[in-house]
């Protein structure tokens, strides 16, 4: 969206470019084709854990080694009698060892990955005499949940710890039983047997060129040990991302190998999350036809997850809802925040990014089954470290009728003095609306745009209303969230605007930018532009309302809102997430 | 002033050009030419102690003079009221006369930086630190709502004082339309020639056998290509590929931000998480990939990676 100066100048621009595009010293190069296997690209949510006898053999070893003192998985082959003494060496150096728990106690997970003769060239110029008069041994351990990895070298001769170094974010060769898993979680997905159309079996994943069945790959956002068992078939490579910190099948993609055959492109987390997220959700709207309601949703570039031509029991309900902004602003530091904007990983202006696809799941009340929901979550890669968010989407569709437009923040951002306000905006179907709010005793019209503070003064209906919208078709009502709907909201305290939709106007029907700061505590949050200087009449005309609720988060222990803490389950961290969820539900009458 | 740094231990032992190996590639840098600002006395800096210009500090838009601290000096910093114009500022480069020229990039949101005006180039002038927009480059396609990015990397031939702007402004997800382009400086500057179709990022510059050459990171994956460079400045032939920053580092997929060398001949590449996006890292994790030219094989060798800024 831009205004008549930028199109003046983009007009400048491409005269500027014809007039140069005509001198000699330009030059073009044959812009690189799309890779036409983008679109294999299969990303994998957080299955269950698969249930194959080397993986539950493996998940036990681990819970056992979690149990003992010093917890370290040992090298899983049989060892010399020399080999047997150089790990010994470790498990009892407390250099070795400083890595193994969390300052509460906690065991990470660790293992030896590998034992090797030490070459000249592992030791520390110091340390080289060492080498010269009998054997040494490097040993090589990975903490899963700190993606360290420490190398030692000892000399089982004379029980000596000769040096330790710890390495973050390096991870070592795998252990041959480790590889072996990769490859057999592979084979046994079921999604790996659904590409490549057949069972494959070990065999199948060696490649010719480099003799081995794993490519090195990464998981770049997860910051995981991963590997990519790969399957040659043709002239094409089917990757599997494995993720051996979280022991599941991140996602699936084939490249091109060419004639000869080689590895030319590596396949990763990141990679295949941009691809599948961007070309099913980001390109064009996904059509979903549940129980009584029909709309298509897409992932934008900045709004977040829009959903569009909502129609219930075939009448149009809305023209469409979306997430337009984040504002977040700290109260101990005046003026200090951030405008976050939510939506697709890969060309986008989103700060927080989509990187899982968004998920339809039944809502069920009291045990039986009421509704739909579709969420989206959005994540900073390194969340939830300190001025990292996620943030999440969900739209509620009920089977008698009623929708909710909600969002949350999951923390964790940069301090526990934070205000989250989302920007919702809403646009309903139909082209004369009748805009009320409740005036104690009955609905009372609203003639022109305007805005509402919902505090703890204002009125409601018996249900809850606070504003009716008439759509011809329809009537809804505008329920704000009081802490009554039963997930942990405590309610918005939410600015709520109405502005005429103008057909003239890109007033936000189409991707908006960043439309508000981050850190004013009062209305103007951004849709007020849509409505100042000269408010104008709702009569007769379309009704968009924006929704911004204001929500303070809080790391009080039980008590947490707005907040993420990390915490080692098995050995490697997970998030506790303490969601604060707020937006409206709309009710028909 | 010498014209060609050597770049390597090898070209140091073998004279840069013994008779054993006088048929292996040569490379070598240009070195750099920053001029002193003049007005940095009137700005309150100490004369000859060490200073530079940053685009990110610490709650601050735009440029800021600082003064580093150290042996009795104290940090300073020195802003002019224009220089938050251009919003969120990329790179920064000198000339040898001290102008500034400076490239927006927008920061987490586009507030301060509209997507249609990011194919700018602002100078700041030497005598008056005034900064004002020096040129508006073309594009082979308009801004659109998925790309919020426009000008990328800068980079100075300090023998030619033709300047090289990288910017991906107009590309999207299905459409690589972005542009090289060579502009003469001076007080009109004008574009010499374009090399569009590519959306490169990090520049630098080198001269390999006698022959000059333009280095670009690409925004799109983690490869660094060169192409050659005419006597006019202009380019010629087809890029090359020089490496590839993929599976190193801590996350295996930087993008090559810009492109230096030291004075030991080694290329070092910043590179960074990119994706077309404004995620943001609190920390800007970013990793200097040091290269060192191997004549022997024409390839180039990883020495060192670090954490920093480049």
């Amino acid at each position: 969206m831009f205004n008549n100066a930028a199109a003046q100048r983009i007009a400048f621009i491409l005269f500027t470019l014809i007039t140069i595009g005509c001198s000699s010293g330009n030059k073009k190069l044959d812009t690189t084709p799309t890779d036409s296997l983008a679109i294999s690209s299969v990303l994998f949510g957080q299955d269950e854990r698969p249930d194959f006898e080397l993986i539950n053999n493996y998940f036990e070893l681990i819970q056992h080694s979690l149990k003992k003192e010093i917890p370290i998985v040992p090298l899983q082959r049989a060892l010399t009698d020399e080999e047997q003494k150089a790990q010994e060496i470790c498990f009892q150096d407390a250099s070795f060892r400083s890595f193994l728990k969390d300052s509460s106690g906690n065991a990470y997970r660790n293992e030896i990955f590998g034992i090797y003769p030490a070459r000249e060239s592992d030791l520390l110029a110091a340390n080289r005499s060492f080498f010269t008069d009998g054997s040494c041994f490097r040993v090589e351990m990975y903490n899963f949940a700190r993606n360290i990895t420490t190398i030692a070298v000892v000399k089982p001769a004379t029980s000596e710890m000769i040096q330790v170094a710890h390495y973050i974010a390096m991870q070592p060769e795998l252990p041959e039983h480790l590889k072996n898993l990769a490859i057999q979680m592979a084979l046994e997905n079921p999604r790996v047997q659904e590409a490549l159309e057949m069972k494959p079996e070990m065999k199948d994943a060696l490649m010719a060129d480099t003799k081995t069945a794993l490519n090195n790959s990464r998981c770049e956002r997860s910051k995981h040990l991963c590997v990519a068992p790969t399957f040659v078939k043709d002239n094409k490579a089917l990757w599997t991302i494995v993720d051996l910190t979280d022991l599941h099948v991140a996602g699936l993609r084939w490249t091109n190998l060419g004639e000869t055959p080689v590895i030319t492109e590596v396949v990763s987390e990141r990679k295949i999350q941009n691809e599948s997220i961007t070309n099913c959700y980001c390109k064009t709207a996904v059509p979903l036809n549940r129980d009584n309601w029909n709309l298509e949703y897409m992932i934008t570039g900045n709004d977040g997850l829009r959903i569009s031509d909502v129609s219930y029991k075939g009448k149009p309900v809305i023209k469409s809802a979306k997430l337009v902004d984040w504002h977040v602003s700290y109260s101990n530091t005046e003026g200090f925040g951030y405008s976050d904007a939510v939506g697709c990983p890969y060309f986008s202006s989103a700060t927080v990014v989509a990187i899982d696809p968004p998920k339809i799941a039944e809502i069920i009340h009291d045990g039986k089954p009421v509704g739909f929901s579709i969420e989206q979550f959005y994540r900073s890669d390194a969340w939830p470290s300190p001025c990292n968010y996620q943030y999440f989407q969900r739209y509620e569709f009920y089977d008698d009728g009623r929708f909710r437009t909600a969002a949350a923040s999951i923390g964790r951002g940069c301090g526990n003095d934070g205000t989250y306000r989302p920007v919702f905006r809403i646009a309903f179907a139909g082209d004369k609306h009748q805009l009320a709010e409740w005036g104690g005793d009955q609905y009372v019209p609203i003639q022109k745009e305007g805005w509402r503070l919902q505090q703890f003064n204002t009125r409601y209906d018996r249900d809850g209303g606070m504003f009716k919208l008439g759509t011809g078709e329809n009537n809804y009502r505008l329920v704000p969230a009081n802490g009554q709907f039963g997930d942990g909201g405590r309610g918005d305290n939410a600015y709520i605007y109405f502005t005429r939709y103008k057909a003239d106007t890109d007033e936000g029907e189409s991707d908006l930018p960043t439309i508000g700061p981050c850190c004013n505590t009062d209305h103007r949050q951004g849709p007020e532009k849509f409505i100042e200087e000269q408010p104008e009449s709702l009569q007769n005309s379309q009704v968009v309302l924006w929704y911004v609720p204001q929500i303070k988060n809080d790391d009080t222990k039980g008590k947490e809102y707005c907040w993420a803490e990390a915490q080692l389950v098995n050995g490697v961290y997970k998030t506790e997430m303490f969601p604060c969820i707020a937006g409206p539900m709309f009710i028909p009458d | 002033m010498m014209r060609f740094l050597p770049l390597c231990i090898w070209l140091l032992l073998s004279g840069c050009g013994g008779n054993r190996q006088s048929d292996a590639p040569v490379m070598s840098i240009i070195p750099e030419c920053k001029g002193v600002p003049k007005y940095i006395v009137q700005a309150g800096f100490l004369p000859g102690k060490p200073f530079g210009f940053s685009v990110s500090e610490k709650g601050v838009t735009g440029l800021s003079l600082i003064q580093f601290p150290g042996n009795g000096v104290s940090y300073k910093q020195f802003r002019m009221p224009d220089w938050d114009n251009a919003g969120h500022l990329g790179a920064v480069i000198t000339d040898k006369e001290g102008n500034n020229f400076v490239i927006p990039r927008p920061f987490i949101n586009t507030l301060k930086n509209d997507p249609a005006e990011q194919n700018i180039i602002y100078r700041v002038d030497s005598r008056t630190g005034a900064m004002k927009m020096y040129i508006q480059l073309p594009s082979v396609r308009p801004a659109n709502d998925r790309n919020p990015f426009g000008l990328m990397g800068l980079v100075l031939d300090c023998e030619s004082d033709i300047m090289y702007a990288s910017s991906v402004l107009g590309s999207d997800a299905d459409h690589e339309t972005g542009s090289i382009y060579a502009i003469r400086t001076g007080d009109q500057p004008e574009v010499l020639a374009s090399l569009s179709g590519l959306d490169a990022m990090g520049l630098g510059i080198c001269y390999f056998n006698g022959d000059k050459y333009l280095l670009f990171g690409k925004a799109r994956n983690s490869e660094v290509y060169k192409i050659a460079l005419n006597p006019k400045g202009g380019f010629k032939g087809e890029p090359e590929k020089l490496l590839s920053l993929a599976l190193l580092g801590d996350r295996g997929d930087d993008k090559p931000r810009k492109i230096r060398f030291n004075n030991k001949g080694e290329m070092m590449i910043s590179g960074i998480n990119f994706n077309f996006n404004l995620a943001n890292s609190p920390d800007k994790q970013e990793n200097i990939y040091s290269f060192q030219f191997d004549p022997a094989t024409t390839q180039w060798r990883l020495v060192n990676i670090r954490k920093g800024i480049l």
